[in-house]
């Protein structure tokens, strides 16, 4: 490990685990709807607003670096994070009497969010004694390589007439986004308690800045109570790319030059803010002369 | 004069109390780094002989609320350890982003066309506590702060333009503008919370001066807590002293609830909506040191 310019540098490893709360993200809309609707009186509807970062979740890190000095280290980290979240779209369970009969209508639309991503994080890492304990400052580029979200979409829906007569249906429409990479940045400070010479524990709060905007989703669900005409379709057909920019035409009588698979791009944000709590082993000095 | 006098020993005070003081004032660009999503389309039909051509460009254009020119300055406290504490203002001046529809339809009678306009242009200032810690050198030396973050004084102004034309080949006379429609709204108030780290490199011209070079990342977002509706003008006429309250003003929510008709005397309640401002910001400055009486004790 003799490489130019990190000759005598310490090397260390860590080891952490810990979770990541939204710093902003996607607004979305949840709604309750209740009470009784008629000619006098309305249902109740509550809107209730509820913030989407897809990096919400359980994340773990292995870091190796060098310490150049008892200031400065380098190092890389691999960070895997998975989330799962849902979004109540629409809820309610209310009456509507429209005079020549009543309804009770029950409604559930929700959707599940399930995100994976793999990030490469190379930062540079400023540390300084307080007591016993290191305390240090930490910032890093955040490359995303491998991310996915799989988005289930579900509706339920139940209508009861006062005659006895009842309407439901149930819909899934699902989707796995995935490809493109993502680029944002990691802020941290924290400490670490060294316990012996070569071994520690840490511990960091951290942010993180990023977004990400996917290749391409595929369509994997499109059900309507329980008839899936989508499952006998070639990937092709069930899959959109995204892109910058594309022109879509069409000349009646003469073919399809619509373009049915390219859409524009979207972003999804990852930025979230947290806390991991590791262990820290220092394997040596990378070169002895 | 008396002035002067006070200030100076309150400097002398505070720096004989805390230790070694400094201030930087640098310009500086953000590049956004998150945006609100929105696009760009052209739309033309063309419907001739019973013969419809049908052409859509799309284009990405989010709007990176956070990009543009900043100003920053700080003032921090140099320890005799290599942590130190600095508290960084920035104003963000803002870029006026534009996103277009346009729609250019003909037929054998008749042309329209139609562009829908929205301008956003963001300002606001951004306050963040920091903790550094620096590596010294004789020439050079290199800091590292982390801290929260604070927007405060956010303001977007959105404005939003529809006009559309009619053109009648067959009967000119009947042909004019058919929509015209324009308002413009100012989101503010709340403050947005978020992170910044940044990596400084510092070149010491002597002893009081150093040229500052900057990298900063910011993870920051905001949801405004009120909108107002500044101005409305309707096929060239002021309207907006006619409007209802709760179509001029708006009050932005987490969470409420509707049951009957609005109160269009009072402002309208609707969801709060996040902004995102995280960005990546370069800057290039100067940093004085105050007080050159105390030796620094850096590693």
């Amino acid at each position: 490990m003799s490489l130019p310019g990190i000759y005598n540098a310490q090397v260390y490893l860590d080891f952490s685990t810990g979770y990541g709360f939204p710093l902003g993200g996607k607004t979305f809309y949840e709604r309750y709807d209740s009470g009784h609707e008629s000619a006098t009186t309305n249902k109740v509807q509550s809107y209730r607003q509820k913030n989407i970062s897809y990096g919400t979740g359980a994340s773990q890190e292995i870091t190796i670096g060098l310490k150049h000095n008892d200031l400065i280290s380098t190092e890389i980290g691999l960070n895997y994070t998975s989330a799962n979240q849902r979004i109540e779209n629409v809820t309610g369970n209310y009456t509507d009497d429209m005079g020549w009969t009543t309804v009770q209508s029950v409604s559930d639309i929700n959707t599940k969010l399930h995100t994976r991503m793999f990030s490469v994080n190379p930062g540079i890492r400023f540390e300084t004694k307080m007591g016993g304990s290191q305390f240090f400052l930490k910032m890093a580029a955040r490359v995303s390589l491998l991310t996915s979200l799989h988005r289930k979409y579900f509706v339920s829906s139940r209508d009861t007439y006062s005659s006895g007569n009842v309407y439901s249906w149930v819909y899934y429409n699902d989707r796995y986004y995935s490809g493109g990479m993502a680029i944002g940045g990691s802020i941290a400070l924290g400490w670490t308690i060294p316990v012996s010479p070569k071994f520690g524990f840490r511990f960091q709060v951290f942010a993180n800045a990023l977004n990400w905007s996917p290749k391409k989703v595929k369509l994997t669900r499109y059900e309507v109570n329980g008839n899936d005409p989508t499952i006998d379709k070639e990937d092709d057909l069930l899959t959109t790319f995204y892109v910058n920019e594309f022109t879509e035409n069409e000349i009646t009588g003469q073919g399809a030059g619509w373009v049915p698979n390219n859409d524009i791009k979207e972003a999804y944000p990852f930025s979230t803010y947290g806390f991991n709590i590791g262990l820290h082993f220092n394997l040596g000095t990378s070169n002895k002369r | 004069m008396k002035l002067t006098t006070l200030l100076t020993l309150t400097l002398l005070s505070v720096q004989s109390i805390f230790g070694q003081f400094y201030i930087e004032s640098s310009f500086g660009y953000a590049m956004g780094l998150n945006g609100v999503e929105d696009e760009d389309s052209h739309l033309n039909t063309n419907y001739i002989s019973g013969q419809n051509v049908f052409t859509r460009e799309r284009i990405k254009n989010f709007q990176y609320l956070s990009a543009g020119p900043t100003i920053n300055t700080s003032i921090g406290w140099l320890s005799e350890r290599p942590l130190s504490f600095r508290f960084q203002t920035s104003y963000h001046l803002g870029n006026q982003g534009t996103v277009s529809q346009t729609i250019h339809s003909t037929s054998d009678s008749t042309i329209i066309d139609s562009e829908d306009k929205q301008t956003y242009r963001f300002t606001g200032f951004k306050w963040s506590p920091c903790f550094t810690v620096r590596k010294q050198g004789e020439k050079w030396s290199g800091e590292i702060a982390v801290g929260p973050s604070f927007l405060i004084l956010g303001n977007l102004i959105r404005g939003s333009q529809f006009i559309e034309e009619f053109t009648d080949l067959i009967t000119p006379s009947q042909s004019g503008v058919t929509s015209d429609d324009a308002y413009v709204w100012k989101y503010y108030g709340g403050i947005g919370i978020g992170a910044t780290g940044s990596f400084s490199a510092l070149y010491h011209v002597n002893k009081s001066i150093s040229i500052s070079l900057g990298l900063s990342i910011n993870a920051l977002q905001w949801s405004p807590k009120y909108g107002m509706k500044l101005s409305h003008i309707y096929y060239g006429q002021d309207i907006f002293d006619d409007l209802p309250t709760s179509d001029k003003e708006i009050i932005f929510s987490s969470e409420y609830t509707v049951d009957g008709p609005i109160d269009t005397s009072e402002p309208l309640t609707t969801l709060k909506v996040n902004y995102p401002l995280s960005s990546i910001d370069f800057k290039i400055g100067l940093r004085i040191k105050l007080n050159q009486n105390q030796e620094e004790h850096d590693s």
